[in-house]
């Protein structure tokens, strides 16, 4: 990479946290008019606010929009710590549904009946959803109990930081336009930050990488799971890790045998952006309910990746075939991944 | 004595899956061709003296029958046999660990396979005769040997083979693919050819124009699946050149299949052919 082009990805990244930023307090402001619309929803407890996280990931095509969102809706005491930990891992179980829907779309393109691209946004969303589940069950015990108490953040010293820097820019905002647009505003603002980050990302088309053979050999799970947890930790988005494979398989390619721990690996690193927006938020539990979130997805990954792989990797390649064998049976996973997630806001 | 590719290394223990290597070794063909040479340890031979006498008689009508003993464990022992000599194949049985006997004292098979640079006859319990074979064909480098090695023992046996490919990859989404199939050496922009096409060039080389099965899925899963749901007798599988020379973080799918097969496997190595009379 050349110095020039090197300064431009990192204007890009600069400009990215800076709207990032920016975004946090315009959604902080403006959550004051999101709380009616939660309540004409009747969405309250965990199950309502994990389903309205899951259909807003799935609406936004993308999971850390939303999970910024819920740290801000948690800030602006919209949300309860409960609801704002059930609306991130919601966020988390839609996420992937970009990476489907992109699939679905290249399998139509080339009308493809085997190999097809939907397989890997099917693998995504149920690898997710297997671990996550449990995941949201053992985190909420575990926040009830006072785990990670230690990072419970008063968030003043950092309240008064921000505030002097985005308070010239946010405050005439905030005086001028209703709740509703800083609101907007924010979720723009959220959209467009993380796309410029995705922007700052170094172009490894074309670069020799322990990845580069992946359409053809089979990884051990260990190594893809490494990989995953990297790849991400740089992109901050599974879908976007997932992305990045194309360049670095080659041909557009990838073994499903190296899926499942490259996901496993990828649902705990894209958890970065939301930890580092749950120390700007300002509200005490911001860090805490991410960071035990992360920590009981990771516990429950671990065995999955070194105890019993390929019997997950079985699990998820059968109940990904099945969903993928036809278009009526891609159909019926799309639906599914709607009705529960609007069952759960409508049970809630 | 020297050893050539009509010979076999037979290891030979008194438990019965010692007694499954004797039984495969007397069902390959063109028994009174070959010379099967008959290992055992020194501690089995200490403790059976008449074990090698005893296998012998098993064999009977072979060309010759020659006894060995080694001093060490099994897997030493076959592997130094193996490579002071030049077999033509090499029959050795599991041992019968766990998995978590493997992951503390190593797995037998896996270690043979990966020492010894002759075709390996994994045996579990025989049946009467090797009528169905199935050949797994990845379209890697070892698929040829695995074509003629499937063929030649199908061939001596009068038997019957199927070659089966598993599609393991799928489409990422985002990428560009222009949906044409590519020749097994057609380079596309410096991307690897097709596995399928590969495994159809190797069987359209070796002269087989039967079907190929595809079957799409986990390799090790569909490979053992396809095994059992055929009721094979023997299964054919290749190991590639990473299996001498493994990659960062590459997986051992040979030695998976190997040690998951509730039949007997037939590892050949890239480049190298079965060697025998049925040949």
């Amino acid at each position: 990479m050349t110095a020039a082009g090197a300064a431009r990805r990192a204007a890009w990244l600069l400009a990215g946290l800076v709207l990032f930023v920016l975004a946090l307090e315009l959604l902080k402001k403006g959550a004051a008019a999101v709380g009616p619309v939660l309540r004409g929803l009747e969405i309250t407890g965990l199950p309502g606010a994990l389903g309205f996280g899951w259909v807003m990931a799935c609406v936004v095509l993308s999971g850390s929009p939303v999970a910024a969102i819920a740290l801000a809706l948690l800030a602006a005491r919209e949300l309860s710590t409960e609801e704002a930990f059930g609306m991130i891992g919601g966020s988390r179980l839609g996420a992937s549904f970009v990476v489907l829907v992109v699939g679905i779309l290249d399998d139509l393109r080339h009308r493809r009946t085997e190999k097809r691209s939907a397989y890997i946004g099917v693998a995504a969303l149920l690898t997710t959803a297997v671990v996550y589940v449990p995941a949201l069950f053992v985190g909420l015990a575990a926040l009830r109990a006072g785990a990670f108490a230690g990072l419970r953040l008063e968030g003043r010293e950092l309240g008064s930081i921000l505030a002097g820097v985005y308070g010239p820019l946010v405050s005439p905002l905030v005086r001028h336009l209703p709740a509703a647009a800083l609101f907007l505003a924010g979720i723009a603002c959220l959209l467009v930050g993380f796309r410029l980050i995705d922007r700052a990302l170094p172009d490894l088309q074309g670069r020799e990488s322990p990845m580069s053979q992946a359409g053809r050999v089979a990884y051990r799970p260990w190594f893809m799971f490494v990989v995953g947890l990297g790849v991400t930790a740089l992109t901050l988005s599974v879908s976007v890790s997932l992305s990045l494979l194309v360049p670095l398989a080659a041909r557009g390619y990838v073994r499903r045998e190296n899926v499942v721990p490259y996901i496993l690996g990828a649902n705990i690193t894209t958890f970065i952006d939301t930890l580092f927006a749950g120390a700007l938020v300002g509200h005490p539990d911001g860090v805490r309910i991410v960071a035990v979130l992360m920590a009981t997805v990771t516990a429950l990954s671990l065995p999955l990746v070194f105890l019993f792989p390929y019997s997950f990797e079985r699990l998820v390649d059968h109940a990904a075939r099945a969903a993928t064998g036809s278009g009526r049976a891609v159909l019926v996973f799309v639906a599914g991944l709607f009705l529960v997630p609007l069952l759960l806001m409508a049970l809630s | 004595m020297t050893t050539g590719p009509f010979d076999c290394l037979v290891y030979v223990d008194a438990s019965l899956r010692g007694d499954w290597a004797l039984s495969l070794a007397a069902l390959l063909p063109a028994r009174e061709e070959r010379t099967f040479h008959l290992l055992a340890t020194e501690r089995d031979a200490a403790a059976r003296p008449d074990l090698l006498e005893s296998a012998a008689l098993r064999l009977a009508g072979a060309r010759a029958v020659r006894r060995v003993v080694r001093p060490g464990p099994p897997r030493r022992a076959v592997v130094a046999e193996a490579e002071e000599g030049s077999y033509g194949l090499v029959i050795v049985p599991p041992a019968g660990r766990n998995a978590l006997q493997r992951m503390l004292k190593g797995s037998r098979v896996a270690s043979v396979v990966r020492g010894v640079h002759a075709p390996v006859l994994v045996a579990r319990r025989p049946p009467s005769r090797l009528d169905r074979v199935l050949a797994a064909v990845s379209g890697g480098d070892a698929s040829e040997a695995v074509v003629a090695a499937a063929a030649e023992l199908a061939s001596g046996l009068e038997g019957h083979v199927d070659y089966l490919h598993v599609a393991s990859e799928v489409a990422l989404p985002f990428a560009p693919h222009d949906g044409r199939p590519h020749a097994p050496d057609e380079d596309v922009a410096g991307a690897p050819p097709d596995a399928l096409h590969s495994a159809q060039a190797a069987l359209a080389r070796a002269g087989h124009t039967g079907a190929l099965v595809v079957r799409e899925g986990l390799v090790v899963d569909e490979v053992l699946d396809a095994f059992e749901a055929g009721a094979y007798d023997l299964l054919v599988v290749g190991a590639s050149s990473q299996v001498e020379h493994p990659r960062l973080g590459g997986e051992n799918v040979t030695q998976r299949i190997v040690l998951g097969c509730p039949g007997s496997v037939l590892v050949v190595h890239a480049s190298r052919r079965l060697a025998g009379p049925a040949a």
